[in-house]
This record gives structure tokens, C-alpha cells and sequence, in this order.
């Protein structure tokens, strides 16, 4: 059973976190909770509401100024926060889209496979093969616009982040750190391992916290074939066994 | 629309700017905006005059028409048609074809005109406002600059800042002791609300509150960083990573506060101390790198009084200027 709390972050705003009963390890149904709980603030407070931005397990909800509702709504939330806990607090009903994306899982593109694979006694061939077995849910979005923290790859790909961070990432580097994983949507310094490139563009608000991202191996062939026709390929899964 | 300014000079600090943005940070983007938006408001006072609404309206402050905010001052314009300016917030040498003239008053300057704005002496952020309507690329409604997420209009040299220019604004000017209200003392005192912990963070917190920082060079506009004693006995190392608000207090592993602004990153991992009063932050984008600043606790209804004060003043300035009131 999830409890909520719930502290002021700022003289307009409140983060909301959601306690499960074991605080390590954080579960996979967590990013569709908080997405519920989001939409269901995002209803309850209306206009008065400016920003909801979820990640991880906690939501901030950040006010209108001088809203009529503030502080009054403080309490509204609690009460209502209560009320959430007995009628949702359990498993959840919004799982999200299904979205996948192609990469190219190849030395050529990605500078760090070749030691990923090494660090782990892996071939690179079985890297790309547990980084897209699985479906990662989307637990944040942040750091620049459009990088989704996706979580968690198999213990067998966990690696650190370099001690120095690279001074640019290349837009549509697919890379981890320790057991994240996210694509980088525009080039920016980081620190994460790539290990595939990513052929297609990826707008701001391509994902959303709670959605669910698959990976899928492509060859070279076709990688630069989406590359120059990114239309060809369709993002969001639509046979999605868990819609 | 029309060409208005030619920036002749520039670097990273020279930004349009408005309020910022509402809505955009699940997405990733940062709230960005005016830093100290009551000097913005000034600068936009002095040239348009369309203010006051005549009740004392708060929630007005939010939404501040573009301005230039200008960082450390060092830049020139060349106005390309007859256009009014102010500049309001850090005090420099300010010259119009090589003349000096005064900061706080409103300047006609006529096409070939070159506005040299020099370092400034006092503060750190000045503000241009401009006669017109301003128009520039928007995203969720401003159109405030963002290097990082390459959102907005950047100022380079040789950019050129078109719109709709207005009537020829009337002569104003602000008093010149309205002009250093804005400007921080030596030791500026911040208030924020404890209560935005992130911990159990009383120890810390006492710390931060007996301790004397500076602003160190490093600052920029996502943060200011604060130099002096550590303040972690037992440093407690990132957590997962959660939404930041503006003004948010970070204390990273080495001790040393970090102070969120306006361009922060939208998550973040540091442990947290509490959140700073927006009057605060406003203060704070003034203090300039080496200067003093104290962290002063205080409850949401006494930050609240302080802030409808600090709108009420500005609210009063402005009135006085545009001459609607009396």
C-alpha cells in the first residue's frame, strides 16, 4: 500500500511523494501511479495549477500566483490525497503509451559498446540483446527537454557514468548509467555510456512519465534508411498487450 | 513590423526576456524569465506608461512584456528607427553616441543612434526596454532566451530586434533613490521557508542560518552557488531525483548552498534545505560575484506580507512615474 505525503517546495508549490513500504527499491508500476495521481491533481485543481511534473516517486505541483484557491487548496489536496490512497492506493489502471524506438547497436556510432561489453564479459551482440529485451517505463523527463530516465536494465548492463563527462553527446546517443537508460535527444555534455545511436528525432514531448519505451535492434542498413525517411517509422506501439 | 535595434556588441549574459514560461517543465524545459523582474517592470514602466491598472492587481507582475536583461552590462545597440528606451537595475556608464547619459530615464534615440552600455558598478542585471512591440520566436507563450535548450531569440552580434514600435513615449525618469532601492547592500539578507526541506534538515539548516556566504564567480542564471563554511557534517550523498522549484536551496556533497534561478534544471538529486522567497531571488540576481549574502528563516504568512509589500512598492513606483495616479 502507497501513502502519500505532502510538503511545500516553494511559496506557490507542493511536491507530493508517494511511500512505498520498501524505500530501496522503487517498482515498476510506480511511474503509471504518479502519471495517475498527476492527472488526478491536474483535475482537482484546475486553473490553479500551473506546473505538474512528475519523477520518479514524487509530483510537483506548482501554483498559479495569487490563485484565489492558494492556500486554501493545501488543505483540499490532503483531504483529497487521503481519499486517493483508499480508492487508488492500489494497483493501477493508466498504464501509459507503448513507444519504440529503433537503434543501431554498433562500435561505429556507439564509443562506449565495446567496453560496456567488455566491463560486463558480455558480447556486444548480447549486450544489444538484453538492452532491447525489455520494456522500460519512463520513471522522469528532464535534464534537457525530451531526455527520459528509463529504468532498469538488467543488472548484467549496470555501469557507472564516466569519472569526465564527454563534452558532447551526440542527439540520438542511447546510453546508461548504472541502471538507467535514455536516449539523448539533442547533443549535450554527459556522462552516460553509449551504446546505440538512434535514428530518428525525438521532439520535446515525445514520451511522458508512466508511458513505456521498447528498444529495438536495427542494422546498418536500415538505420540509414531512417535516418534520411524518420516518417517510415511509427513511435507509438499500437498492438500494446497492456492497453 | 519593423527593424528596431541592431545589436552591435553582445555576449552569453544579453537575453530577451519576458516572465517566462508556464507549463513547459514536465517536458524538460526550464521556467527561464526575468531574473528581477521588479527592475524589468520599471524599465517596461518608463517607456510604455500604460501602468498602472488603477487597484493594486498582484497577480499582474507575472507577465512582463520582453525586455533585454543584460548581465554584467558591455553591450551596444544601434537603434535602426526612431525609438524610446530605459534602462533600469545595475547602474553603469550608460552612453548615447558617445555621451553619457543617465540610467532610469527614458531615451529617444533616432535611427543610427548607438546605445553603449558599459560595465556596470553597482548590481549585476540591467534591463532595456524598448517602445514596441516586440516580436520574437515563442514557445508555451515567451519568448525568454535559453542558450541550452536553443529556445528564443538569441542577441548575437549582428542580430537584429524587429516589432511594432509604439507612440513616442513621454519623458520619465525614476528617482534616483528608487533606483538604489533595487540595488542589494553589501550583506543582503535572504528569506526562505525552511519548511521546503527535503530532510530532517534542522542541524544544517542552523548552520546555513549563522553562516556568512558570498556569491562565487561560478553563479550564472540556473543557480548561484555560495562560498563559505561547509555546512555537512555527514554529507548525505544524491537521492532520487525530484522537480525543483525556483529559489530552491541544494546542498550538494562539498557543503557549499547552491541557490536555484530561473533557467535550473527541471529534476534534480541534492539533498534540499528550503526554498527561497521569489522577493528574495529577485535581490539575489543583483548580488554580484564576492558580495555577502545571510539565509533568514521565514513561515509562509510572513513571506506572503513581505511579498504583497514588495509588489505594493513597486506597484506605488510605478503609479508615480506613469503619472496615473497622484
Amino acid at each position: 500500500m502507497h501513502t502519500i505525503t505532502m510538503r511545500l517546495s516553494g511559496e506557490f508549490a507542493l511536491l507530493l511523494e508517494l511511500k512505498q513500504p520498501n524505500e530501496q527499491t522503487l517498482d515498476a508500476t510506480m511511474p503509471a501511479q504518479i502519471r495517475q495521481l498527476a492527472a488526478w491533481c491536474g483535475e482537482l485543481c484546475g486553473d490553479a495549477v500551473q506546473e505538474i511534473v512528475p519523477s520518479y516517486h514524487t509530483l510537483l505541483l506548482s501554483f498559479t500566483p495569487y490563485h484565489p484557491r492558494w492556500p486554501a487548496i493545501i488543505d483540499e489536496l490532503e483531504n483529497a490525497c487521503k481519499q486517493w490512497q483508499t480508492e487508488f492506493g492500489q494497483p493501477l489502471c493508466l498504464p501509459g503509451q507503448l513507444l519504440q524506438l529503433p537503434v543501431w547497436y554498433n562500435s561505429n556510432v556507439a564509443p562506449d559498446l565495446a567496453s560496456v561489453a567488455h566491463q560486463h564479459g558480455l558480447s556486444t551482440q548480447q549486450v544489444a540483446a538484453l538492452h532491447s529485451a525489455i520494456d522500460y517505463p519512463v520513471y522522469a523527463v528532464g535534464f534537457t527537454p525530451g531526455f527520459a530516465y528509463l529504468g532498469f536494465v538488467d543488472q548484467q548492463l549496470a555501469t557507472p557514468r564516466h569519472a569526465t563527462p564527454r563534452v558532447s553527446v551526440p542527439a540520438g546517443s542511447v546510453a546508461i548509467a548504472d541502471r538507467q537508460t535514455a536516449v539523448y535527444p539533442t547533443a549535450t555534455p554527459g556522462g552516460w555510456n553509449i551504446i546505440g545511436q538512434c535514428p530518428i528525432p525525438l521532439s520535446p514531448d515525445w514520451c511522458q512519465v508512466g508511458d513505456r519505451v521498447r528498444f529495438v535492434a536495427v542494422d546498418e542498413a536500415r538505420f540509414y534508411e531512417l535516418r534520411q525517411h524518420p516518417s517510415q517509422w511509427q513511435l507509438e506501439v499500437t498492438n500494446d498487450p497492456a492497453a | 513590423m519593423t527593424p528596431l535595434l541592431n545589436v552591435v556588441s553582445s555576449h552569453h549574459g544579453v537575453l530577451l526576456q519576458d516572465a517566462g514560461r508556464r507549463g513547459a517543465q514536465a517536458a524538460g524545459f526550464c521556467q527561464a524569465g526575468a531574473l528581477d523582474l521588479p527592475s524589468a517592470w520599471l524599465a517596461h514602466g518608463l517607456v510604455h506608461g500604460v501602468w498602472p491598472a488603477h487597484d493594486f492587481v498582484p497577480t499582474q507582475f507575472y507577465q512582463l512584456p520582453p525586455v533585454i536583461e543584460i548581465t554584467h552590462g558591455n553591450c551596444r545597440f544601434e537603434a535602426l528607427t526612431a525609438i524610446t528606451v530605459a534602462h533600469v537595475g545595475a547602474l553603469g556608464p550608460l552612453r548615447v553616441n558617445q555621451q553619457p547619459v543617465t540610467c532610469g530615464v527614458t531615451l529617444s534615440l533616432k535611427a543610427g543612434d548607438v546605445l553603449e552600455i558599459g560595465f556596470y558598478r553597482q548590481g549585476l542585471r540591467g534591463y532595456l526596454a524598448i517602445n514596441a512591440d516586440i516580436s520574437a520566436p515563442r514557445l508555451y507563450q515567451s519568448c525568454s532566451r535559453v542558450d541550452r535548450e536553443h529556445v528564443g531569440l538569441a542577441l548575437t552580434a549582428g542580430q537584429q530586434l524587429c516589432g511594432t514600435p509604439k507612440q513616442a513615449a513621454k519623458t520619465r525618469s525614476l528617482p534616483y533613490v528608487v533606483q538604489h532601492a533595487l540595488l542589494p547592500p553589501p550583506v543582503l539578507q535572504l528569506d526562505y521557508l525552511p519548511q521546503a526541506a527535503s530532510f530532517e534538515a534542522a542541524p544544517e539548516q542552523a548552520a546555513l542560518e549563522q553562516q556568512l556566504y558570498r556569491v562565487s564567480p561560478q553563479s550564472n542564471r540556473m543557480g548561484v552557488r555560495c562560498t563559505g563554511p561547509s555546512i555537512w557534517q555527514h554529507p548525505r550523498y544524491s537521492m532520487r531525483s525530484e522537480a525543483l522549484s525556483n529559489g530552491t536551496i541544494q546542498l550538494p556533497p562539498d557543503g557549499q548552498p547552491l541557490v536555484l534561478l530561473n533557467d535550473h534544471q527541471t529534476i534534480g538529486g541534492y539533498p534540499r534545505l528550503g526554498t527561497l522567497a521569489s522577493y528574495s531571488i529577485y535581490a539575489l540576481a543583483q548580488q554580484r560575484p564576492g558580495q555577502f549574502i545571510r539565509f533568514n528563516p521565514v513561515s509562509l504568512p510572513e513571506l506572503q506580507i513581505k511579498r504583497d509589500q514588495c509588489w505594493y512598492w513597486l506597484w506605488q513606483q510605478l503609479a508615480k512615474i506613469t503619472g496615473t495616479t497622484d
